[in-house]
């Protein structure tokens, strides 16, 4: 983990976008959840496996995300043992866009790959990487979309 | 004292010389968090506060149990306890 400000990649391929996508839309009217498996390097961030994860939040779940501790550790255990990291997270805005809220922004872990999936102005899907830095201002990433 | 491992997430490895795992002598997660903190001080100040509690928003697991469903810091650990630290994932659209 570099920790600085420079330019990553995110590279994710078309097949766990749709995944995403798809999980977003069935849980819709809630939020929906997961962490994201893949390998780290100083210019990039592969995402190898996207999982999906209960909502656990104990506010409305149309509005708020929380995953459950012991899922992440279990998850954990299981990407060492395949020669991945957790190296992120996923969620849904189901009625907003793609973009970082204040409880985003304010609940960030640093240098973590961040995933949004939201509504563009035409109500279509979309999905942005984003990461936070140590001062919570946020840079969009470059996202290659893989084949 | 137990020898025990930390295992420390990739969103706080940038204040572990980008280390997963660290070995430890330690008796209880105190003492383990403690001798964290002697190799990675900037480790330790996102985990527990300067009170030496552990901060909301991170989770310390000893096997597969949260210390907060356990003694807490006295949370009592044996050889080859694996202890994790885990980041609070939240957030929403507002």
């Amino acid at each position: 983990m570099t920790g600085n400000c420079e330019t990553i990649t995110v590279l994710l391929r078309a097949s766990l976008r749709d995944q995403i996508l798809t999980a977003a839309t069935a849980a819709e009217p809630d939020e929906a959840c997961g962490l994201l498996l893949g390998i780290r390097e100083t210019a990039s961030a592969r995402i190898e496996s996207v999982v999906g994860l209960p909502n656990r939040t104990e506010q409305n779940p149309q509005m708020h995300y929380q995953i459950d501790p012991l899922d992440f550790l279990r998850l954990d255990r299981e990407a060492q043992l395949r020669g991945l990291e957790v190296i992120g997270v996923w969620h849904s805005h189901p009625d907003g866009s793609a973009t970082p809220s204040a409880t985003d922004r304010a609940l960030a872990w640093p240098d973590w790959c961040y995933l949004i999936a939201g509504r563009d102005d035409n109500g279509k899907h979309d999905l942005r990487a984003w990461r936070f830095r140590n001062d919570r201002t946020t840079e969009d990433r470059v996202t290659e979309w893989l084949p | 004292m137990a020898t025990v491992t930390v295992r420390i997430p990739a969103a706080l490895r940038e204040f572990s010389d980008g280390r997963a795992e660290v070995d430890l002598q330690a008796d209880t997660v105190a003492s383990a968090l403690a001798a964290l903190a002697g190799h990675f001080p900037l480790l330790a100040q996102r985990v527990t506060d300067p009170g030496g509690a552990v901060r909301p928003y991170v989770n310390v697991f000893v096997g597969e149990t949260s210390i907060r469903d356990a003694s807490g810091l006295d949370t009592a650990l044996t050889n080859g306890d694996v202890i994790a630290i885990i980041p609070a994932v939240a957030g929403g659209q507002v």
